[in-house]
């Protein structure tokens, strides 16, 4: 056991910013990540067994990342590579994992920044081969130079779903369609609101263009309905879709791949915060409960701040923001920064952010979550992957009496495989809740326990003095 | 509404098993859960049903019972409750425990539960993942494992079959009480009154009790439970980890918790007895558990998992190689001298008990939910009920 001043848990665009400034303003910091390298999902550095002469090819986040992370590197953070937190006891004692050996460290304040992962939706044909995540297929592309498929299909919403398509195509596969799920309707409403983020709304111009160009199908209001195929995806089959983004009509679209890339949002990673016991609220347009956060990005734990995707998907630039914030809140904390100092410097932060806002209030309405992608799975589609349960067996328990997820867990084992309930949690609260005819916040989550993740038995059977 | 003529109060084992068998006997039936159903004790355990007894006498008597019952129970309730009973073994690690556990043998097969000592060897061919550094280890027939869940669930769902009436997320805030008689219970539902309230609540009977000034001498335990991925092997017994403990079987703790102890033992440090290893028929495996009073504190702690997996690893050591899945804490609730409260609430009319089964819900819910419906109807019970009788702490 020990202690630190700071701890930060996740090395992302997010926990990278909160760890700079923190350190920067004189903190000692420990920033703990699970990967080998540092930069989360946006900064994904490449293997280290990957070379390239100079920065040709690389991406600009890439870049980004590199630079940020060697700023960090040179202001004396410690790092915890390879490492996972798996539980978090007494508010601020984190236990760290790494290889075989667990130790607990006390922090005087708590950074969480672990990030969002893609929005499991269950529908028919989903666990095919072939079948991936939007997150999934950008890591396999910008991290590992691999194209998932040839001839790809890409079903969500969102403007990730182009930035997929760009990198798809930039690899010389072909893209069949995009099928956007919002309608994009609407669009002249926000010119006005648009106008101080020109730089995004250029990114997203640039990429429409691009897949005009390359003839394209861009279909709006329109869900994925099968993953077609036996051993691997052969073909994906699509719909129109109404204002819930739940499927309507009989009028299909076939089209033979041998890739289906699917992006429905993301949803926030929030193990840690719930085994911080910090408060949770369900926030509607994003689909996902989010921690209880102050403007300092404080959450209802005295001492542990909750930033970046992980308290709500937001994106890169709120990412970078909300852990600048958060670094000069817990600068304060431990002394460092004068209250007045303190003061101006988080006035200019909370100015960012609402900025920021302006933008992401646009991207919340125009791909706003809809509850029908959940009614996609079928009876005989699989739910709980880990368990290989499907939707009609959760439906069963709920016949049976269940009202609550923990309920429908017990009947069938849904959430009691390696996942823990990350991929079938959201999926199984949204059917619960749209059975029984009531709202997603009354039918409960999946008790959080630890370990987060994980862990080898072998490391915990061994406490470090 | 329709009045019941029964409302039992906690939707664990007991509760569910007590609807079952009242609703079979044509009463009609109100269960009120403040959570989900099996959300206490009876779905936080180690899913072991290993009855033991020490001498002949009401120990022995649950357990032969337990035997009766367990086998074709499943069929009956028409769900397959996972039991198997492949028997167990305790790991005997030195010279000492190698010969109490040749006295004990010889007991137990005086009181028809069988039981063999095993030198390593022979234990290890019936047993191939244990510690080739263990001396022997006691082979037991009565060990075995259900899935508690299922047999809770399963009860339930028979009981709505029935004609029960089973609310769950109804939380029972008080017991009402007019004059000297219990004549129904305020929930999140309003205030149903019944002939005769059923308290079956586990670890929270007490604090509800004392909202109608009926005080009952039962005490939340907690133990806390590791779960493993599933392991590549597969064990052919339910095993126990001994303790270095003079008496492996019943351990003995001081009453009240926080009274004078016993010599030698402190019921907080280290995390005491009861240990016992159980593989789901998916392959995880279940490891358990501690023994702390700290009141309801369903949170597990570092130390208490260290505790567990390193007793575990040293019987098993094939576990080392295994990741952790989850760890919980259930809560016993434990009475002063380890049998369950069956029966007439002391001092008040119109209150049933059947509470106070510490660690051994699941294994004797059948057999009380069989219990209390005797009292109830004025029948002849399959089993002496005074031992159990609540009365008999005396003073309430």
């Amino acid at each position: 056991m020990r202690s630190a001043e700071c701890v930060v848990v996740g090395g992302g665009p997010a926990g990278l910013a909160a760890a700079r400034t923190a350190a920067r303003l004189g903190v000692r910091v420990m920033l703990v990540d699970e990967n080998p390298e540092l930069g989360g999902q946006y900064y994904r550095q490449m293997p280290g067994t990957f070379r390239s002469s100079g920065t040709r090819g690389l991406s600009k986040e890439t870049l980004e990342g590199r630079q940020l992370i060697e700023e960090i590197r040179g202001l004396g953070v410690e790092l915890r590579l390879d490492s996972v937190v798996w539980g978090i006891f007494d508010q601020r004692t984190v236990a760290v994992v790494t290889g075989e050996e667990t130790e607990r460290v006390t922090a005087q304040a708590l950074v969480l920044a672990p990030g969002a992962y893609d929005r499991p939706v269950p529908f028919p044909g989903w666990t095919l081969p072939g079948v991936l995540t939007a997150g999934g297929a950008q890591n396999l592309m910008k991290g590992y130079r691999v194209l998932p498929g040839r001839r790809v299909l890409i079903a969500g919403s969102g403007p990730l779903l182009l930035v997929v398509a760009h990198y798809l195509l930039h690899g010389g596969a072909q893209v069949v369609a995009i099928c956007e799920a919002s309608p994009m309707r609407h669009l002249w409403r926000y010119p006005h609101r648009l106008l101080p983020h020109l730089d995004f709304v250029q990114q997203g111009y640039r990429y429409r263009q691009e897949i005009r160009s390359a003839g394209v199908p861009f279909l709006t209001g329109h869900v994925i309905r099968r993953a077609l195929g036996t051993t691997e995806v052969t073909g994906a089959v699509v719909s129109p879709c109404d204002a819930e983004r739940a499927p309507v009509g009989s009028v299909e679209r076939c089209f033979d791949v041998d890739a289906v890339i699917v992006g429905y949002g993301f949803v926030s990673s929030l193990e840690l915060s719930r085994l911080a016991g910090c408060d949770h609220v369900y926030e509607p347009r994003l689909g996902s409960w989010v921690p209880v956060r102050t403007r300092e990005m404080e959450s209802t734990v005295p001492g542990v701040f909750v930033v970046g995707d992980g308290a709500g998907v937001a994106g890169s630039a709120v990412a970078l923001a909300e852990g600048h914030a958060a670094g000069l809140a817990v600068a304060r904390r431990l002394g460092r920064l004068a209250d007045r100092d303190y003061s101006r410097e988080a006035a200019r932060a909370r100015g960012r952010l609402r900025h920021l806002a302006g933008f992401r209030g646009v991207m919340d309405e125009l791909y706003s979550f809809g509850p029908g992608v959940y009614t996609l799975a079928e009876d005989r589609t699989t739910l709980c992957r880990c368990e290989e349960i499907t939707a009609g067996e959760a439906l069963e328990a709920v016949r049976d009496g269940a009202v609550h997820v923990n309920e429908v867990k017990a009947w069938t084992r849904i959430g009691m495989g390696r996942c823990q309930g990350r991929m079938c949690g959201p999926a199984l609260g949204h059917l619960v809740a749209r059975v029984t005819g009531r709202p997603v916040t009354d039918v409960g989550v999946f008790t959080p326990r630890p370990p987060a993740k994980p862990v080898p038995l072998a490391a915990l059977a061994r406490e470090a003095p | 509404m329709t009045r019941s003529d029964v409302l039992i109060v906690g939707g664990g084992v007991i509760g569910c098993a007590i609807a079952y068998e009242l609703a079979g006997q044509g009463m009609r039936v109100c269960l009120l859960e403040r959570g989900g159903l099996c959300s206490g004790a009876s779905g936080a355990n180690g899913a072991l049903i290993w009855p033991q007894a020490m001498k002949r006498g009401i120990s022995l008597d649950l357990a032969l019972a337990n035997f009766r019952l367990f086998p074709t129970l499943g069929e009956e309730l028409g769900i397959d409750i996972e039991y198997r009973r492949p028997g167990g073994m305790v790991a005997i690690t030195d010279e000492e425990q190698w010969a109490r556990m040749t006295e004990y043998a010889a007991v137990q097969h005086e009181i028809g539960l069988p039981a063999e000592v095993l030198d390593v060897a022979e234990a290890r061919r019936r047993e191939p993942e244990l510690n080739p550094a263990l001396r022997g280890a006691l082979f037991a027939a009565q060990g075995g494992t259900i899935n508690p869940f299922r047999l809770t669930l399963g009860y339930a769902r028979a009981a709505r079959a029935r004609g029960a009436s089973l609310c769950p997320g109804t939380e029972v805030s008080a017991l009402l009480r007019r004059g000297d008689r219990i004549v129904g219970v305020r929930s999140a539902a309003g205030d149903r009154e019944a002939e005769r309230v059923v308290l079956a609540a586990g670890s929270w009977s007490a604090p509800l009790a004392s909202t109608a000034h009926v005080r009952i001498p039962v005490v939340p335990r907690q133990g806390m439970m590791v779960v493993t991925e599933p392991a590549p092997f597969r064990l052919r017994h339910v095993l126990k980890p001994i303790k270095a403990d003079r008496d492996p079987w019943r351990f003995s703790q001081p009453w009240p918790p926080g009274g004078p102890a016993k010599t030698g033992y402190d019921p907080n440090l280290p995390p005491g007895k009861g240990m016992g290893l159980a593989q789901t028929r998916a392959g995880n495996l279940l490891l358990g558990s501690t023994s702390r009073f700290v009141g309801l504190d369903l949170g597990p702690t570092a130390e208490g998992v260290a505790y567990i997996l390193a007793h575990g690893a040293a019987v098993v050591p094939a576990l080392g190689r295994l990741q952790i899945l989850r760890t919980w804490a259930g809560l016993r609730p434990y009475t002063p001298d380890g049998l369950p409260l069956i029966g007439p609430a002391p001092e008040v009319e119109g209150l049933v008990l059947a509470t106070g089964h510490d660690g051994s819900g699941i294994g004797h819910g059948p057999i009380s939910a069989r219990l209390v419906t005797a009292i109830i109807i004025k029948a002849d019970p399959p089993l002496p009920v005074e031992p159990f009788d609540p009365r008999r702490f005396g003073h309430s």
